[in-house]
């Protein structure tokens, strides 16, 4: 995914910060302990909001001190490896593969030789990540070709494509369990991915108008090649419609050890991303920003 | 039976006034509107059931202990009886045609597949036909096409309350989305009252007066 998802740091506690902060660096762990080293640079922070979102209700969870390559001398506390933590790294190893694939697909022979060694790297890794989830994976596979296909035929229902993506991260939810809880989760999911779909598709916008490839966003609001401002609205309101239901989904979770810090990212880190991505004044995260 | 008073996240010692407090603002978070036609209508239902037991539990027990309580059976409770999808309208409708009946019956029951397909089997794409279909995309997350499936129901039928209530739904919803800590900025009636108030004193004790009457 894209790093869209993230809390806004100034609004938390410093407790809050410090848990976040614990789940980052496990995640981390988790990466380098089931896919190796060079799985770390595939972490970020949409994937540390997963694991808090399928962490159980109630449970105080277990925490321990480690070393890592980036703070070699002090000790950093990090969430132990556990299911949720696994469920975040594998969802993220797949994820990364498919996007890098799809990278490939997109440029040509030339503009690709940089990232190549790169997509070598994950698709080792995703062969691991399929023996722990053969069937995440055909999903995924399955969404994504019917969204390639949606591409090809210049499809102009943005739902519709954003529906495929939206899916390969819905699932994820049925890969923890089958009760209510996971039901919410999907849902929250579903919505997620539809906002992560738009959001990067619009981000996307003017690389593509210039590179003639297909943008959803394009041909469903900016069909002219124009970008006015009833037209952005109308995005607006269809990214919050998105948000406000997974602001009411939310609320029917129990609460478990993050419970304030997805709220954080619900309620102000997401809606901060979306007016930052429509302005045109969204920055990736810095990894160091959390450290 | 779960603790009430968890239920409500209230303490067991919290006086009535704060129960109250806490009921309500778990009516508004759980309240029917807010999950109109969303797949997890139901869990929001149950959510919304347990709130009422929890807060009635509480009510009947301290009503024991203080014989002159004013809480009774007459206070107002909130639940889901709202009519589901405007059972006016389908009964309506249902004579002239039986396929939205049933397309009704498909989305309500969670079956979406069914009721897709039954709705590209008709011809004639009418207000009712843009409607369901707005509905049907409500439910699947496909909320670009929801809300211009409504509006075109509204467009078509203009004097329908049902389609107009659907539009509007996706409006009011989106009015949802407050800030995560209000207080901090409080702009309602009171702090302009007390406001005003603080700003009289000033005036008084520098031997003024902006409000003549206190």
């Amino acid at each position: 995914m894209y790093g869209y998802v993230r809390p806004v740091k100034g609004e938390l506690l410093v407790r809050e910060y410090e848990e976040f902060r614990s789940v980052y660096c496990g995640l981390c762990h988790t990466l380098k302990h089931r896919y190796g080293f060079a799985a770390r640079f595939i972490l970020n922070y949409d994937f540390t909001f997963l694991a808090m979102l399928l962490s159980p209700e109630g449970e105080t969870v277990c925490r321990e001190l480690r070393r890592c390559a980036v703070s070699p001398i002090r000790k950093k506390v990090c969430r132990a490896i556990c299911g949720e933590l696994e469920l975040a790294a594998d969802i993220s190893v797949i994820l990364a593969y498919y996007r890098i694939k799809d990278a490939l697909s997109d440029n040509g022979f030339f503009r690709t030789i940089p990232i190549r060694p790169a997509a070598w790297c994950v698709s080792l890794m995703r062969k691991r990540a399929i023996k722990y989830r053969p069937e995440y994976d055909r999903y995924v596979y399955g969404y994504l070709k019917e969204l390639n296909t949606l591409e090809k035929e210049n499809c102009d229902s943005i739902d519709k494509v954003a529906d495929c993506f939206a899916k390969c991260l819905s699932v994820a939810a049925s890969e923890a369990g089958t009760g209510p809880r996971e039901r919410v989760i999907s849902q929250i999911l579903y919505h997620l991915g539809r906002v992560i779909y738009i959001l990067d598709a619009y981000d996307d916008l003017q690389e593509d108008l210039k590179a003639g490839r297909y943008n959803a966003v394009s041909t469903r609001y900016f069909a002219d090649g124009i970008i006015d401002d009833d037209e952005k609205e109308q995005l607006r309101s269809t990214i919050f419609d998105s948000l406000t239901i997974i602001l009411a989904d939310f609320e029917l979770l129990g609460k478990n050890t993050y419970t304030t810090i997805i709220t954080n990212i619900i309620r102000l880190g997401l809606p901060q991303t979306v007016e930052a991505v429509l302005d045109g004044t969204y920055e990736p995260a810095k990894r160091r920003e959390i450290r | 039976m779960k603790d009430p008073y968890s239920v409500l996240g209230v303490s067991a010692y919290a006086d009535d006034e704060d129960i109250k407090k806490a009921y309500r603002e778990l009516v508004r978070k759980y309240h029917p509107d807010n999950y109109h036609d969303n797949p997890l209508e139901d869990l929001a239902e149950e959510k919304m059931k347990e709130i009422n037991e929890a807060y009635d539990a509480i009510n009947a027990e301290r009503s024991a202990g203080y014989s002159s309580s004013t809480y009774g059976s007459s206070r107002a409770r909130y639940g889901y009886t709202r009519q589901d999808s405007g059972q006016s309208a389908r009964q309506n409708s249902s004579t002239s045609n039986n396929v939205y009946l049933r397309v009704r019956q498909a989305i309500n029951s969670g079956d979406l597949a069914t009721a897709d397909r039954l709705l590209s089997t008709i011809q004639t794409r009418d207000a009712e036909w843009n409607f369901l279909m707005g509905s049907l995309c409500y439910r699947k997350g496909w909320l670009d096409e929801a809300r211009r499936y409504y509006l075109a129901a509204v467009k078509m039928d203009p004097g329908n309350m049902e389609y107009r209530q659907a539009a509007s739904y996706m409006d009011m919803q989106g009015s949802f989305y407050r800030p995560a800590r209000p207080g901090m900025t409080s702009n309602d009636a009171c702090s302009c009252c007390s406001t005003l108030i603080a700003a009289d004193c000033c005036c008084e004790c520098l031997g003024g007066d902006l409000i003549s009457c206190c």
